[in-house]
């Protein structure tokens, strides 16, 4: 390989946004788009303030067969205890067929807001790592942690506890 | 010639294009596995197996037959 | 920047991504997924019937037929282990092709075993299976015991993704010690029948699969194995200058296998294509090509239907003579059809029908083989080539 062409390939990886995963500390990249179910704008911009678990899913995911259903209950829990106002859950859906999504949500039905993006733009500005990831975000708008893949049981013995702490702090 | 190494170029091409998690929605489908009826393939590979002079493939061979 | 970004190949390529060091694409996803499976099949398998005009005068053309059940039942255990559970039944009854003798004109013609054999087989094996999200780990145990038949086997695989699972490589070993006691054998009727010997064979995988683009996955395998022990056929006897003889092959066989597996999506259509091929080549001087061909259509959400083609062409064993003339050199006699020269086709049909949380499946199978399909020119046909009819029934069940 030519050295000018290697230099510029080290270049374009450098500074390709999409090469480097989000850390926790950054800001989350603006996430918005239309709902899911009722096409409604929907943003994590609208949700400042808040905290917000962000999570990636698709219809062809395996264990977001699994994850979903988690999620839903670890939101019904904390709004329980009386965070309605002060903790979200946002999930942004990448089927590119709208029709396998909403099939999927018939199935396993949940609360939270649902954002879709058959593009792949937010997985891209996040540098989606594997699917499903979740990002844990606080009511400042920053990252606070990263979730990737899905282990049975961890909304419960991880999420949970992450989450009371950061709504805790922020009391 | 030259067109055989014109799918090889191609084929190199496409294998650096990266696939990401999110992109991964056709590969997912069912009908995309290596064996969709792992039972079914089984069942030919044994039959194949007894009945042709050629054995091994992708998988283990696993144990032998009194089929021969 | 665009979703499908390209990204250096090779060593940069690595170099990046163990910098960033990218968690893997979930290879657990479907241990998770996929909760726990019954499925069953049943088939049934029969031979044609050999023409008159193949086989010696007073000799039955009847052939194999054979019942199989599967049952297959498979359930996570703890977090990250799978174990799946294969048990198999099988009642054979028929004649087989015995040996092959030159008819007045010199032509070969097949003489079948007089008597039906009946035969069980019984089958089980499981499967453990590890994964953790860049690996995959199983251990194969199985066991095979017939009247006349025993086989105990042993495999272990091992998987690794990187680069995000867009390139994994497999590994596999396996190793089968077989125990063959023919029935009559070293009897006064059949006095050349063997009473009881061993074979082994050991096996070795090494795979590479990548995924080329959103819709396209590639896989490239090789395959090494070899047998040794008893690896003639105990029942068939040969021809040599007009006298009987014990088949005879050699004490060990060496095999090697390449194939290259594509699977392509073809989303508008909601169909998958398959395309197969192998080729493989054997110490016997045996080598063959297989070309299998898959469509799987998806026709609404219930609904999937596929065709498929196997085309298969082998050249004959060394050894291998429909019968013959004089003694050879090496002492080596087999006219076992399978040994000889020939090609096949086979056509498929798969309907499967999909249920709430279970699947229904209708497979139709074809297998016609004939000297004239072989590659290459084949000056003697063996006339106890095979055609058969596979049917199975297929139940699939998840909770």
């Amino acid at each position: 390989m030519r050295r000018e062409t290697f230099v510029a390939a080290l270049l374009a990886i450098a500074t390709s946004q999409s090469a480097w995963p989000i850390e926790p500390g950054a800001v989350a990249p603006a996430t918005a788009g239309a709902g899911l179910i009722d096409g409604k704008p929907t943003s994590l911009a609208s949700l400042r303030g808040r905290v917000v678990l962000l999570d990636f899913w698709a219809s062809w995911c395996g264990p977001c067969k699994l994850s979903l259903p988690e999620l839903e209950q670890l939101r019904g829990e904390l709004h329980a205890m009386g965070y309605a106002q002060r903790f979200e859950v946002l999930a942004v859906n990448v089927d590119t067929d709208a029709k396998a999504a909403t099939r999927f949500i018939d199935r396993h039905p949940v609360t939270y807001p649902l954002l879709a993006d058959p593009d792949g733009r937010l997985p891209q500005a996040y540098a989606l790592p594997t699917m499903p990831s979740s990002y844990l975000i606080g009511a400042d708008g920053k990252i606070v942690e990263v979730h990737s893949g899905y282990k049975p049981g961890d909304a419960q013995k991880h999420l949970k506890p992450a989450i009371l702490k950061l709504l805790g702090g922020a009391s | 010639m030259r067109c055989g190494c014109t799918i090889v170029l191609m084929l190199l091409a496409s294998a650096c294009t990266a696939v990401q998690p999110w992109q991964r929605g056709e590969l997912a489908n069912p009908s995309m596995a290596w064996e969709p009826d792992p039972l079914r393939a089984a069942l030919d590979q044994h039959t194949y197996a007894s009945k042709e002079a050629s054995s091994g493939g992708a998988g283990l061979a696993g144990g032998g037959c009194g089929c021969n | 920047m665009s979703a499908s970004s390209p990204r250096a190949c090779g060593t940069l390529a690595s170099l990046t991504a163990a910098a960033l060091a990218l968690p893997a694409f979930q290879a657990a996803a479907d241990a998770r997924d996929e909760t726990r499976i019954v499925s069953l099949r049943a088939s049934q398998y029969l031979e044609n019937d050999l023409p008159a005009s193949q086989l010696a005068s007073g000799s039955e053309g009847d052939r194999y037929d054979i019942s199989l059940l599967r049952l297959r039942a498979g359930a996570p255990v703890f977090d990250s282990f799978r174990v799946t559970a294969d048990l198999g039944y099988e009642t054979m009854s028929g004649a087989s092709p015995w040996f092959v003798q030159p008819d007045a004109d010199g032509r070969p013609v097949q003489v079948m075993s007089g008597a039906t054999i009946d035969e069980t087989r019984t089958d089980v094996s499981i499967d453990t299976r590890y994964y953790s999200d860049t690996s995959e780990h199983a251990i194969v145990v199985g066991y095979s015991t017939e009247n006349d038949y025993e086989a105990i086997n042993i495999g272990l695989e091992t998987l690794y993704s990187f680069e995000g699972a867009q390139t994994s490589i497999n590994l596999g070993a396996g190793y089968s010690d077989d125990t063959v006691k023919p029935t009559d054998g070293g009897s006064v009727r059949f006095p050349y029948r063997i009473d009881r010997a061993g074979r082994d064979s050991a096996n070795a995988v090494i795979g590479l699969t990548h995924v080329l683009n959103p819709t396209t996955v590639l896989q490239g395998a090789l395959s090494f194995t070899r047998q040794s022990g008893y690896l003639s056929d105990p029942y068939k006897l040969t021809v040599v200058d007009g006298a009987a003889r014990p088949d005879t092959r050699p004490d060990d066989r060496n095999q090697v296998a390449w194939s290259l597996r594509l699977r392509h999506r073809f989303a508008d259509w909601n169909a998958s294509l398959h395309a197969d091929y192998r080729y493989y080549s054997d110490s016997w001087k045996i080598d063959s090509h297989t070309l299998e061909l898959g469509w799987y259509q998806d026709l609404g959400e219930r609904w999937r239907i596929t065709p498929s083609l196997r085309y298969y062409s082998q050249s004959q064993a060394g050894f291998y003579r429909p019968y013959y003339v004089a003694e050879t050199s090496d002492n080596l006699y087999s006219s076992d059809y399978r040994l000889s020269p020939y090609g096949a086709f086979t056509a498929g049909l798969l309907v499967r029908r999909l249920m709430e949380s279970s699947a229904l499946s209708l497979s139709l199978q074809y297998y016609d083989s004939d000297a004239r399909y072989a590659l290459g020119k084949v000056d003697v046909a063996n006339p106890g080539l095979v055609d058969f009819v596979l049917a199975t029934l297929g139940f699939d069940f998840s909770i």
